[in-house]
C-alpha cells in the first residue's frame, strides 16, 4: 500500500536548515497496523504528515497505492486525501463552531455526498463510536475521550483505506486511552490500514510492527511476533 | 455546502463578539456614509427632472459688459421675452418670471400675517413647467392682474379643508390678490419651489417696468423650444434682434445665451440665480470622503481578520486535512465576509435614516430619497455589499486558504504578516490626520476672516431695514431721533453697510479717459456719517459736509485702491463721469473690506446722497441692551407705524457671509471625526489581539522584572512610530488640499505648523488612549496567568 524510497525532509527557516528526516525507506502493506515510536523531535510527526499528504518531501519517492505522489500539488493531494486517508490527532482538532454531527459530516461534504446519504452514514458511524446521544453537542461540551471518539468517527466516516493517528491517546487518561485503542484495533481487524505515532510502548504493542525513529533515521523495526515468541 | 459555510460563519461571528462588533460597526458607518452620498448625489443630479419638457426648456442668460468688466446674470431685461417669442419660430412658448423676494402677506380670512418668498410669472409658467394645480384652472390661473396661485402648504395652513379659490390675500398691505389656484406639492428638487406666484400682469398695474430693453437683473426668462429646434441657431439670431431694438452701439454690450434647464442647478453660477445653486465640488468632496471612510472600514476588516488568523488556523487546517480545496475555503471565507457586510448594511441603513435629517439641514433642502424603493439605490447597495465583502474578505481568505496544512497544525505561523497590518493601520491614520488638518485650516481661515482688520468697525452696529415704505425724509427723521435719544453714537443712512454681501456696481469714466468705455466701480450712496458710524479712516481730503445737500449728486469719496487703479496723482478734485454727470473726488478713505474675504477689494466710490436709501445703520453705545432695541423700535413706530421694524446686527450678517465655508468646515470635522473613530475602532480590536498574542512575552518580561510602565511603553511604542510615519505622509497631502481651498479666498490666513502639529497630536492621543486600555490590562495581569495560558 505504501512504499517509501530514500525519503528526505528538510525544513528551512531564514537562517537555519533542519533535516527532519533522512534516508527513510519503508513499506507498509494493506491491513497492517504500524506504530511509530521515538523521542520528541525525532521526526515522527513529520513522517506521518508526509504519509498523510499534508506536506511534500524534499527528496525521495513516495508510492501510495502504487502511484508516485511525492511531487503532487496541494490541489491533487487534497483530492487524494479526502476519501482515502483518515486522520486522528492528539489534540482532537475538532472545529469548535460545529456540532458533533457536523464535524463528522465534514469529510462527506467535501466529497460531495448527498444530504440523505450523509445523514445515514454519519449516524451509522456515531452509533458505532457510541456517541450518538451527543450528536448535537459542541466539542467544548464533551470530555477528552468523547472528543477523541468523535475525531475517530470523523476519520472513518468516509471509509478510508488508511488511518493516520498522531498520538491519539496523548491527551487522554488511561481509561479513555484504552477505549480509543480498542476502537482503532477493531477498525484494523475490519481491514483498515493504521499508522500510529505513540509514546506509549504498551499502546505500540497493538501494532503488528513498531518502527523506531531517532534523529530523523529509522533505527530499528520490530515485528511484534518476534517479541512474543 | 453553502449552508455549512453560513452556519459556521454565524457561529464564528457570535463567538468573536469584539471582532464582529468592531467590524460591523465600522462597516456600517462606512456604508451609511456611502448611502448618504449616493442619495445626495442622486438628489443633486435629479434637479428639474420633474418637468416633462425638461429637455426642451432653456433659460436666457445675460452677459453684460461695460469697459473691461463683464457681469453674467441669470436674469435679463424684461422686453426680451415677448420679443424672442415673436421673432423666432423655433420658440414654442416663453415665460417671464420675476422674483418678488420676501413679501409680507396677510390672509384676510384668518387675519394672520406672514412673510413669504414669492414670484411673479406669466400664464405660460404652468404650460412650460410641470407644476400641476390641485385647485384652479391652469390655463387661466395666472391670466388676470392681482391673481395669485399659492402652495399647498399655505392653502392648508390658512384655509384648512376649505377650497382656497376666490379667497383674498393682502400683499405689502397695499394690494389685494385673489387666489386663483393651489399648487400640488412642488418637489424639493426644482429651483422653482416657492410659496406663491402672482400673475405677471399685476406688475404693470402696480407700476413696475415690464417693457424695458436696458434694465438688467429683472426677469428670469425661460423658453420652450419646439421639438427638434437647435438652441445654437436661436442664439445666433439674438444679436440681430438686440441691434434692432437697442441700436448698433448699445447692443454690443449685451450677449444673451440659452442655457439648458438641466444644467442650471449644478453648473450655472451666475449672479442673481433664482435659488441657491448646487455645487459640484461638494459632490466630489463628499464622494471622496465617503469612499475613504468605507476604505478605512474595509481595512479594519482585513486587519482584524489577519490578526485573528491564529483563531481560525486550526479550523482551516482541519478542513484542509479533510480534503477541502483552496477554492472551497476561499468561498467559505468570502461568504463569511459577505454575510458580515449584509449585517453591516442593515445597521448602516438604520444609521443612514438617523443621519438623514442632519444631511437635509446641511444641504438645506429635503432629500428625495426612498432607500428601499429606488432601483438605483438598491443596485448601489447590492454592489456595495459584494464589493466590500469581496474586497475585505479576499485577503484573509486567500492567505488562510493558501497555507500548507502541516504548517497550520504545527501552529508555526502565529503573528506573521504584521508588516502589512502596520502599513494598513498607518494608511488609515494618514487619512484621519489629513482630514483633521483640513478641518483645522478651514476654521482658522474663517476665524481669520472674522477677526482680522477689516478697515472698518463692525461691532455694535445695528442695521434697520428701511427699504420699503420709508421716505428719504422719514429716514433722516429716524436717524436724528435715534441720535437725539442718545442710544447711538453715530447713525448713517446708506445703500449698504460694509460687510453686507451686496454688489452695487456703478459704470463711471475717469476724467482722463472720457472717450473710452466706462469702468465698473463698487459704489454706494451714503451720508456724512457713514465714515464715523463704521469707523472708516479718511486718509486725504475731507468728508462730506453734514449739510448733505451741499455734496449730494456732485461729490464722491474714493478708496485707496481706486486712487491706484486710476492713477490719480492728485485725487482731490479728480472727476468721474456717469453719462454727462460729473462727480468730484473730495476725499480718500483707507481701503476696507466691503465684501467678504473671497473677493478682492475693488475700486470704490461713496456717493453723497439725499434721496431714499436702503438701510439705517446705528453704532450703538457699547453698553447697549435689549432696552436699547426696544427704544429704537419705539422711535421707529412713532415715525413709520405702518412699516414693520426689522433689524439685524452687522456682525451676524457678516458671519453669514462665511456660512458656506463654515458648512464645509462642519462637513470636514464630522467626517474626520468619523474617520478617526472608525480607525480607532480597528486599532482597539487590533490591540486586543496584539496583547493576546504577546501574552507570553509580557509574562516572561514581567517575571524578569519589567514594571507595568515598561510594559505599557513596550506596547505603545509601535503606535507612536506608526503615527509619526502616518503624519509624515499626511502632512504634504493636507498642505496641498488646504492651499487649493485657500485659493478661493482673495485674503487668506497663513498655513501654520500649528495646524499640522495639533492634528497629529490629537490623533496620537486618541490612538494611544485606544491602545492603552488593552496595554494596561495586559501589563497589570499576573505573570503566572499569562505563562500558564501558553
Amino acid at each position: 500500500m505504501i512504499r517509501i524510497v530514500n525519503l528526505k525532509k528538510i525544513y528551512t527557516t531564514e537562517e537555519v536548515e533542519t533535516t527532519a528526516l533522512e534516508n527513510i525507506n519503508l513499506e507498509i502493506k494493506e491491513g497492517e497496523f504500524v506504530a511509530i515510536m521515538g523521542p520528541s523531535g525525532c521526526g515522527k510527526s513529520t513522517l506521518l504528515n508526509l504519509l498523510g499528504l499534508l506536506d511534500n518531501p524534499s527528496q525521495g519517492e513516495y508510492f501510495l497505492l502504487g502511484t508516485e505522489v511525492s511531487k503532487y500539488s496541494e490541489r491533487k493531494r487534497a483530492g487524494l486525501r479526502k476519501g482515502s486517508i483518515g486522520f486522528v490527532f492528539q489534540s482532537f482538532n475538532l472545529i469548535d463552531e460545529l456540532t458533533v454531527f457536523e464535524n463528522v459530516e465534514l469529510p462527506l461534504l467535501y466529497l460531495g455526498v448527498s444530504a440523505s446519504q450523509r445523514k445515514k452514514r454519519v449516524e451509522q458511524v456515531l452509533e458505532q463510536m457510541q456517541i450518538m446521544a451527543r450528536r448535537n453537542h459542541f466539542p467544548q461540551q464533551l470530555s477528552g475521550g468523547q472528543q477523541q471518539r468523535v475525531a475517530v468517527a470523523r476519520a472513518v466516516v468516509a471509509g478510508p483505506k488508511l488511518i493516520l493517528a498522531d498520538e491519539p491517546t496523548g491527551n487522554l487518561d488511561s481509561k479513555h486511552g484504552d477505549e480509543v485503542m480498542s476502537l482503532l484495533s477493531s477498525l484494523n481487524e475490519a481491514g483498515t490500514t493504521i499508522v500510529m505515532v505513540t509514546h506509549s510502548p504498551a499502546y505500540a504493542e497493538y501494532g503488528r510492527r513498531t518502527i523506531n525513529l531517532f534523529d530523523g533515521h529509522i533505527v530499528t523495526e520490530n515485528i511484534r511476533e518476534k517479541f512474543h515468541v | 455546502m453553502f449552508g455549512n459555510y453560513v452556519k459556521s460563519a454565524i457561529r464564528n461571528l457570535i463567538r468573536q463578539k469584539l471582532y464582529t462588533g468592531v467590524n460591523i460597526l465600522g462597516l456600517a458607518i462606512g456604508l451609511a456614509g456611502c448611502l448618504l452620498i449616493i442619495g445626495y448625489v442622486n438628489n443633486e443630479l435629479s434637479f428639474e427632472s420633474c418637468h416633462r419638457n425638461k429637455e426642451r426648456i432653456y433659460r436666457i442668460d445675460g452677459l453684460y459688459s461695460l469697459g473691461n468688466t463683464q457681469v453674467s446674470m441669470a436674469s435679463i431685461m424684461p422686453a426680451v421675452g415677448p420679443a424672442v417669442k415673436d421673432a423666432f419660430p423655433e420658440i414654442e412658448r416663453v415665460v417671464r418670471i420675476r422674483r418678488l423676494w420676501t413679501v409680507p402677506i396677510k390672509f384676510t380670512d384668518d387675519g394672520i400675517s406672514e412673510e413669504k418668498e414669492g414670484l411673479a410669472a406669466e400664464p405660460e409658467l404652468l404650460n412650460i413647467f410641470t407644476l400641476p394645480l390641485k385647485e384652479g384652472n391652469p390655463q387661466t390661473a395666472l391670466e388676470a392682474p392681482f391673481s395669485v396661485v399659492i402652495s399647498e402648504e399655505l392653502a392648508k395652513l390658512h384655509f384648512g379643508d376649505q377650497s382656497a379659490l376666490g379667497k383674498t390675500i393682502r400683499a405689502k398691505d397695499q394690494f389685494d390678490l385673489q387666489v386663483t389656484g393651489v399648487f400640488r406639492k412642488i418637489p424639493a428638487n426644482t429651483q422653482l419651489r416657492t410659496d406663491f406666484v402672482v400673475s405677471y400682469s399685476t406688475l404693470d398695474k402696480i407700476g413696475m417696468d415690464t417693457q424695458s430693453w436696458t434694465e438688467l437683473f429683472q426677469d428670469y426668462t425661460y423658453v420652450l423650444l419646439r421639438e427638434g429646434a437647435d438652441p445654437a441657431e436661436v442664439e445666433q439670431k439674438i444679436p440681430a434682434l438686440l441691434k434692432q431694438n437697442l441700436g448698433e452701439d448699445k447692443s454690443k454690450n449685451y450677449i444673451l445665451e440659452l442655457q439648458p434647464l438641466k444644467h442650471i442647478y449644478l453648473h450655472s453660477n451666475l449672479s442673481y440665480e433664482l435659488s441657491p445653486s448646487g455645487d459640484p465640488v461638494y459632490i466630489y468632496v463628499f464622494g471622496c470622503v465617503a469612499f475613504l471612510i468605507l476604505l478605512i472600514a474595509c481595512v479594519n476588516f482585513i486587519n482584524l481578520s489577519t490578526a485573528r488568523v491564529s483563531h481560525r488556523l486550526r479550523e482551516v487546517g482541519v478542513r484542509k486535512v479533510l480534503g477541502a480545496l483552496r477554492s472551497q475555503l476561499v468561498k467559505q471565507f468570502l461568504s463569511e465576509s459577505i454575510l458580515l457586510t449584509v449585517a453591516a448594511m442593515v445597521f448602516g441603513i438604520a444609521l443612514f435614516e438617523m443621519a438623514r435629517p442632519h444631511m437635509e439641514a446641511f444641504v438645506k433642502h429635503r432629500l428625495e430619497i426612498n432607500i428601499l424603493g429606488d432601483p438605483v439605490l438598491l443596485l448601489a447597495m447590492l454592489v456595495m455589499i459584494i464589493a466590500v465583502g469581496v474586497l475585505s474578505g479576499s485577503y484573509p481568505a486567500f492567505v488562510l486558504a493558501g497555507y500548507q496544512p502541516s504548517f497550520i497544525l504545527r501552529g508555526e505561523i502565529l503573528g506573521t504578516r504584521s508588516l502589512l497590518r502596520r502599513v494598513l493601520v498607518a494608511f488609515q491614520f494618514v487619512i484621519a490626520i489629513a482630514l483633521l488638518c483640513v478641518t483645522f485650516a478651514v476654521y482658522q481661515q474663517i476665524n481669520y476672516a472674522l477677526t482680522s482688520d477689516l478697515g472698518f468697525d463692525n461691532r455694535d452696529v445695528m442695521l434697520i431695514n428701511a427699504e420699503e415704505g420709508v421716505s428719504a425724509e422719514k429716514q433722516d427723521l429716524i436717524k436724528e431721533e435715534i441720535l437725539r435719544s442718545g442710544l447711538a453714537s453715530s447713525v448713517t443712512v446708506t445703500d449698504c453697510a460694509p460687510g453686507e454681501p451686496r454688489h452695487n456696481l456703478y459704470g463711471l469714466r475717469p476724467q482722463d479717459k472720457l472717450d473710452e468705455e466706462a469702468t465698473f466701480l463698487h459704489g454706494m450712496r451714503v451720508d456724512a456719517d457713514y465714515l464715523s458710524t463704521f469707523g472708516i479712516q479718511l486718509v486725504k481730503g475731507r468728508n462730506f459736509s453734514s449739510q448733505s445737500s451741499a455734496d449730494a449728486g456732485r461729490s464722491i469719496l474714493v478708496n485707496q485702491t481706486a486712487v491706484e487703479e486710476f492713477h490719480m496723482d492728485q485725487p482731490i478734485g479728480f472727476k468721474f463721469y456717469q453719462g454727462d454727470k460729473a462727480y468730484q473726488v473730495v476725499g480718500v478713505v483707507r481701503d476696507f473690506h466691503a465684501l467678504p474675504f473671497h473677493d478682492q477689494i475693488m475700486p470704490m466710490a461713496l456717493f453723497a446722497a439725499t434721496e431714499k436709501r436702503r438701510v439705517i445703520a446705528a453704532k450703538l453705545r457699547a453698553d447697549f441692551s435689549s432696552a436699547t432695541i426696544a427704544q429704537t423700535e419705539k422711535i421707529w413706530n412713532r415715525i413709520v407705524p405702518e412699516v414693520p421694524f426689522e433689524y439685524s446686527f452687522l456682525e451676524d450678517v457678516m458671519s453669514e457671509n462665511y456660512e458656506n465655508d463654515r458648512r464645509l468646515g462642519m462637513l470636514f470635522s464630522t467626517f474626520s471625526l468619523l474617520t478617526v473613530f472608525v480607525a480607532c475602532l480597528g486599532l482597539f480590536g487590533l490591540s486586543a489581539f496584539s496583547a493576546e498574542r504577546r501574552t507570553k512575552e509580557i509574562g516572561i518580561r514581567k517575571t524578569l522584572g519589567a514594571s507595568v510602565v515598561n510594559i505599557v511603553r513596550l506596547l505603545s511604542k509601535e503606535i507612536v512610530i506608526l503615527m509619526v510615519i502616518a503624519g509624515a505622509v499626511a502632512f504634504p497631502v493636507a498642505y496641498l488640499a488646504i492651499s487649493k481651498w485657500l485659493d478661493t479666498f482673495a485674503y487668506r490666513t497663513q498655513i501654520t505648523l500649528t495646524i499640522f502639529l495639533l492634528s497629529g497630536l490629537v490623533v496620537l492621543i486618541i490612538a494611544l488612549a485606544t491602545v492603552s486600555y488593552q496595554s494596561i490590562r495586559a501589563a497589570l495581569a499576573n505573570p503566572v496567568d499569562s505563562l500558564r495560558y501558553e
